[in-house]
């Protein structure tokens, strides 16, 4: 795992997406995307190519911004874990997928180990839990 | 870096104020002890014992109970950031210390070299410079 220069985070995020061959995850419990449109360019990108993209969103906190989004929407009770993961690498963070200054770390997981650590963590804790939204 | 038992998050913070012999540094913008001795408890029991326990918040957010707690207090603007060690362990989370149900991941940093990437690039570079004591 490697530290992200704070002012990095969403470029690594977006090169994740950008590089995604199968799938992308996005779990961000608060997000609001006004204003990110090369986050939301990159996740309609991905989609428009193929890629299965998921955003899991905390449940009854709305999703402004992602109207547009070419994504599958799911809700997760009590959500607050954030990640981003495609099939090769991993990102997490303190941070939701909301534009503010406040003061977050962020990690890359470039290991295949953490990546399927964190996958694990997913797969066990938020996706059984998650309910499609649209 | 070792991902922790959902269940064990919170136990697993308690532990290491328990088994701190030097120092403690909490970074948890937003907390809630009401209701929720244990941790209390056990960072005050630390500080009678003579660890050095720091406890960083969100400016603004207040204590939500945490109003007998023997530590050093600081406020940090827009402080988003979770982050916990003693001189023996250090922990990043997803989580504030809040006693909820909280879905929240935490990572045991089990390398040095994972352990200086956070403190020298996040806790000295973007905490201490703007961290104020807070008014007691």
């Amino acid at each position: 795992m490697k530290i992200i220069n704070p002012a990095e985070s969403i470029n690594t995020i977006i090169s994740m997406i950008d590089h995604a061959k199968d799938y992308v995850v996005l779990v961000s419990p608060y997000t609001d995307l006004n204003g990110w449109e090369n986050l939301k360019e990159a996740i309609n990108n991905a989609s428009g190519r193929g890629i299965e993209v998921s955003y899991y969103v905390r449940e009854k906190e709305g999703v402004p911004g992602t109207e547009e989004l070419d994504v599958s929407l799911y809700e997760v009770s009590n959500l607050h874990a954030k990640i981003f993961f495609s099939e090769r690498i991993a990102v997490i963070g303190s941070a939701h997928l909301k534009y503010n200054e406040d003061i977050n770390w962020t990690f890359v997981l470039d290991q295949q180990s953490e990546h399927h650590d964190m996958q694990d963590f997913f797969e066990k804790n938020i996706k059984p839990f998650a309910k499609r939204k649209r | 870096m070792k991902l922790v038992d959902l269940k064990e998050n919170l136990n697993t913070i308690i532990s290491l104020v328990e088994n701190a012999e030097g120092f403690v540094v909490l970074i948890s913008p937003f907390n809630d002890f009401e209701g929720w001795n244990r941790l209390g408890d056990a960072i005050n029991n630390a500080a009678e014992r003579g660890v050095d326990v720091k406890y960083y918040i969100r400016k603004g957010e207040g204590y939500n109970g945490m109003e007998g707690l023997k530590v050093n207090l600081f406020e940090v603007p827009a402080l988003h950031a979770k982050m916990y060690c003693s001189e023996k362990e250090t922990y990043i989370s997803s989580g504030n210390l809040t006693n909820d149900k909280n879905i929240n991941w935490y990572i045991k940093l089990d390398t040095q070299e994972e352990v200086s990437q956070l403190v020298n690039e996040f806790y000295k570079k973007q905490i201490l410079p703007v961290a104020v004591p807070y008014p007691r």
